[in-house]
């Protein structure tokens, strides 16, 4: 059983997964930044890939990645920076990007890479439901990672039962069909939350893409197994001297 | 709708030019269907987005295409010399100083979603600039004819709010 697995069995409620680019805001912060979410509070990690023509990104990710770009970060390099990822780190990690950087690097050495590391899974937007199935999927398997897939308050219920049974983890239920970080009025979205609810799915939905602060996170949770915050998280360590005190600091503001 | 037909286009109350593509190819499908002359005939407000808006200009280093000729500006391509920047530029980018009635409501500075290479420099009828190396259009507006190089549709809230402002025009 996957570690994504066993943490959605032992927490069904309220789990914070806090996204944060990879070689942001200093190319070697990536573990400083993993150690202080895990150790304030963040149930999961997700740690995006920068990349210079972002998709599904606002424009705060977008300025993390064309910084952590600047600082010279690469999918090579994250790999290294995640050497001895589990000697401190017992929280699931995903891995979220486009994928442009991960053809480049090779699909299967992608994961087979990322399973050394000791990561659990992968997010890529860009990954169409056809490609995974016939191609991509077999591949993810095979290295024991799950696969999260993402559903809008567009998709048709249909198609989300046949996302929700490709995808393995957990389901990134997008607030929005736009991009991340703006503000949203979390009440309108807690119809398609509770429509997703409703629909029994096997995975366990976490909500993402303009949750901020501590009431738009209660509200996401409402309906989910918990919620995604990338763009604040962002923000809050934008400038800061010490991370484990930003990250403290912020995580505080949610979860408390 | 979405739609090439010539008589559907002439009784629309609001036409959207859409983009994406190559700016000789595109010319050329208009021609074949004879829409060239009637874009430029339209009298309703009609919107041009990305490649759209291009083509209502004179001129585009594309493939040296003759353009529709409604907005008197050359599009150029972005020169990888001006700067570090990467060509095409795809992401977010601030759109300064927006004025008119498409962006009602919309403050300066917000940003919006771009994929492009080629740009339109500044004109008369250049209604918001963006930096990209280079100052250019990022919005146009000449009588009834709206352009924008940005995609509203795939810009978030600030792109819903300048659709349904064009909407209202």
């Amino acid at each position: 059983m996957s570690r994504i697995v066993k943490l959605f069995e032992k927490k069904q409620k309220n789990v914070l997964n806090v996204y944060c680019t990879a070689g942001y805001p200093e190319l070697h912060s990536t573990m400083t930044v993993i150690k202080a979410l895990q150790d304030f509070g963040a149930d999961l990690i997700e740690l995006g890939i920068p990349y210079s023509d972002p998709l599904a990104d606002g424009p705060v990710i977008q300025a993390s990645g064309t910084r952590a770009l600047i600082n010279g970060m690469t999918v090579k390099k994250l790999f290294e920076q995640l050497q001895g990822l589990r000697s401190s780190i017992q929280i699931p990690v995903l891995l979220m990007g486009y994928m442009n950087p991960v053809l480049q690097f090779g699909f299967e050495q992608f994961c087979a890479a990322a399973a050394d590391a000791g990561v659990d899974g992968i997010i890529l937007p860009d990954l169409p439901v056809y490609e995974f199935e016939t191609e991509y999927g077999a591949l993810t398997k095979k290295y024991g990672l799950d696969f999260v897939f993402l559903v809008t308050p567009e998709t048709p219920d249909l198609r989300i039962r046949r996302i929700d049974s490709l995808s393995s983890g957990f389901l990134y239920a997008v607030s929005s069909s736009s991009t991340t970080g703006k503000d949203k009025d979390m009440v309108a979205q807690e119809v398609y939350f509770e429509r997703l609810q409703k629909m029994r799915l096997s995975n366990p939905v976490l909500a993402g893409f303009g949750i901020k602060d501590k009431p738009s996170f209660t509200a996401a949770c409402r309906y989910t197994s918990g919620a995604v915050i990338g763009s604040a998280y962002i923000k809050a360590i934008e400038n800061s001297q010490d991370i484990e005190s930003s990250t403290r600091q912020f995580l505080n503001s949610i979860l408390n | 709708m979405v739609t090439d037909d010539p008589e559907k286009i002439r009784n629309a109350d609001k036409v959207i030019f859409p983009g994406v593509g190559e700016a000789s190819t595109a010319m050329e499908y208009l021609k074949d269907r004879k829409l060239d002359r009637l874009i430029k005939d339209l009298r309703q407000p009609v919107l041009g987005v990305c490649l759209g808006m291009q083509l209502m200009c004179t001129h585009s280093e594309e493939n040296n295409t003759q353009c529709l000729g409604i907005f008197d500006l050359r599009v150029q391509k972005f020169e990888a010399g001006h700067s570090s920047l990467k060509i095409p530029q795809i992401g977010w980018n601030k759109i300064i100083n927006p004025t008119g009635p498409m962006f009602t409501s919309v403050g300066n500075d917000q940003y919006c979603y771009f994929v492009h290479s080629y740009y339109a420099a500044l004109g008369t009828h250049t209604v918001a600039t963006t930096e990209y190396g280079i100052p250019f259009s990022s919005a146009l507006h000449k009588d009834n004819f709206y352009g924008v190089q940005f995609h509203p549709e795939k810009s978030a809230k600030v792109g819903e709010r300048i659709l349904s402002n064009f909407l209202s025009i």
